[in-house]
């Protein structure tokens, strides 16, 4: 037992790793013990011989060559990689690193659009309606539906060819195509007059009309219509004096002659009101009667209006009917 | 300098010039043991190659939670351990190559020693180092690679546990068991 332990502590003595205690154990065990002192002789022959046969370490040039063939083959290794497998990383980097928030930032924002479109944009997502023909749809019918057509856009100039291209929304977005002469034309003009919410449109509708409308022409009703609610309640002012000017041209009768005499009276503006008494004048100079229903309203002009001109106009022409 | 652990982000990320900082930091040592453990030349520039490939495929997989060094030592001493020579490629230097290829059945030195030569004729042919190495030989390799690493290259005990995965104590076993057996094969040697 003692020489097992004794020979175990020879050999951590050897090792370095005895400690100072175990040191002092064996030293005292091998003063006392000529044939442990033996044993350690050959020990330390034994340390002495493998001590000796210790390789030397392998020159700098085997590591670098080392180093060199290492090298070679990991550049190989890379290189190995399939391209799908490089796809496959480049993928999984993709989703899994910092490119997820631009490419998640990049999605909510379009998924913001998107549902933005769907709220707010005119109809469906649908494409819009060709037509070219007027027989293709029924304008009654989709003014009957509740169409709206305040969104009219006109798609090119008024040509001199007479052709006119524009679009609305109606049931689904709708683009017509038709001659200035086309009733129907003229009809979708008039509805966009009295629905447009833009003043340039209904302008722009109003001198088309105008345009195509020669002296005493005998106007679609809807037509002359519009004209009569557009120079009795458009917001602005050039279009119901276009309204005016059209409706002069129009065969005159009861109601045009109200439309006037509701100019004369209400309208705000100073030089509606004068383009309205002179739409009367014009009326008596053509040779149409100036019934009661006139002589009543310019009376009132001739004594209440607050435009000096109104006043001496209205006198003047009361004058010359008498 | 950057540490060791930058240098495996880096390299991780595909930075070759910071796996060739790592490679650089360590593989004098790598080749070394290899070397001592092999005593030759070929077959530990063949484990350098093994281990530093096997180091660059699992960087990926390293948890940092020991020491890049110790994990390399440990690579290394698997790699050396499990080390198989490739056939026909050198003759072997050693005497007795069935020593090293089947340590269970290997003849023992000390037999071939007192058979057909004797110290002196060894001392003449000045070749004590071939029989020493062929006594280191016919050790198991778990012996082998604790003795390489204690006497060879110097590392405490406690170190080669590390390296090794194994308790101090059983690392101990190792080396006394190396060293009583090599004393055993050594003897004529030894005595003369």
């Amino acid at each position: 037992m003692n020489e097992k332990k004794y020979n175990e502590l020879m050999q951590i003595y050897f090792l370095n790793e005895i400690t100072e205690k175990e040191k002092i154990e064996l030293e005292n065990y091998l003063l006392e013990n000529n044939w442990a002192k033996k044993q350690f002789e050959e020990m330390k022959k034994l340390q002495r011989t493998l001590s000796e046969n210790r390789p030397a370490p392998l020159s700098d040039k085997v590591l670098d060559e080392s180093r060199q063939l290492l090298l070679r083959k990991l550049k190989e290794e890379v290189s190995k990689k399939s391209r799908i497998v490089q796809m496959a990383d480049s993928l999984i980097n993709f989703f899994s690193l910092n490119y997820k928030y631009a490419v998640s930032g990049a999605s909510m924002m379009a998924i913001g659009f998107l549902i933005g479109y769907l709220f707010f944009a005119p109809g469906n997502l649908q494409t819009p309606l060709k037509l070219k023909n007027q027989n293709q749809f029924d304008l009654d019918k989709i003014r009957e539906g509740g169409v709206d057509i305040s969104n009219i856009r006109f798609n090119d100039q008024f040509g001199e060819s007479g052709k006119i291209e524009f679009s609305f929304n109606a049931v689904k977005p709708v683009t017509y195509e038709g001659n200035l002469k086309d009733e129907l034309t003229l009809k979708l003009l008039a509805m966009a007059l009295v629905s447009s919410e833009n003043p340039g449109v209904r302008l722009r509708s109003l001198n088309t009309i105008a345009s195509q409308t020669i002296k005493n022409i005998k106007p679609d009703i809807k037509v002359k219509s519009s004209m009569i609610t557009a120079v009795k309640t458009d917001p602005n002012a050039a279009v119901r004096k276009e309204a005016l000017n059209v409706l002069m041209k129009y065969p005159y009768d009861d109601q045009i002659r109200d439309a006037f005499l509701f100019v004369l009276q209400k309208d705000k503006n100073s030089g509606m009101r004068v383009s309205a008494i002179n739409a009367l004048a014009d009326l008596k100079q053509q040779g149409n009667s100036i019934d009661d229903e006139i002589k009543n309203v310019l009376n009132k002009q001739a004594e209440t209006a607050e435009d000096n001109f109104i006043r001496l106009r209205a006198a003047s022409l009361l004058q010359e009917v008498r | 300098m950057q540490d060791d652990n930058t240098l495996i982000q880096k390299a991780r990320s595909g930075d070759t010039g910071a796996f060739e900082q790592l490679l650089y930091r360590y593989d004098r040592h790598v080749l070394n043991i290899a070397y001592s453990f092999r005593n030759s030349e070929d077959d530990a520039k063949d484990i350098y190659q093994e281990v530093f490939i096997r180091v660059f495929r699992g960087l990926k997989n390293f948890q940092f939670r020991s020491e890049f060094s110790t994990w390399l030592y440990r690579i290394t001493t698997n790699v050396c351990i499990s080390y198989k020579r490739k056939e026909n490629r050198h003759n072997l230097d050693s005497l007795d190559e069935s020593v090293f290829e089947d340590e269970g059945a290997s003849v023992k030195l000390s037999d071939l020693i007192e058979g057909d030569s004797s110290a002196d004729n060894l001392a003449i042919s000045s070749d004590y180092s071939k029989y020493i190495n062929s006594a280191i030989e016919t050790l198991p390799a778990q012996q082998k690679m604790a003795f390489t690493l204690k006497y060879y290259q110097g590392y405490k005990v406690k170190e080669i546990a590390d390296m090794m995965q194994c308790a101090e104590g059983t690392i101990k076993r190792y080396l006394f068991n190396a060293v009583n057996k090599l004393r055993e094969e050594l003897k004529g040697i030894i005595n003369n």
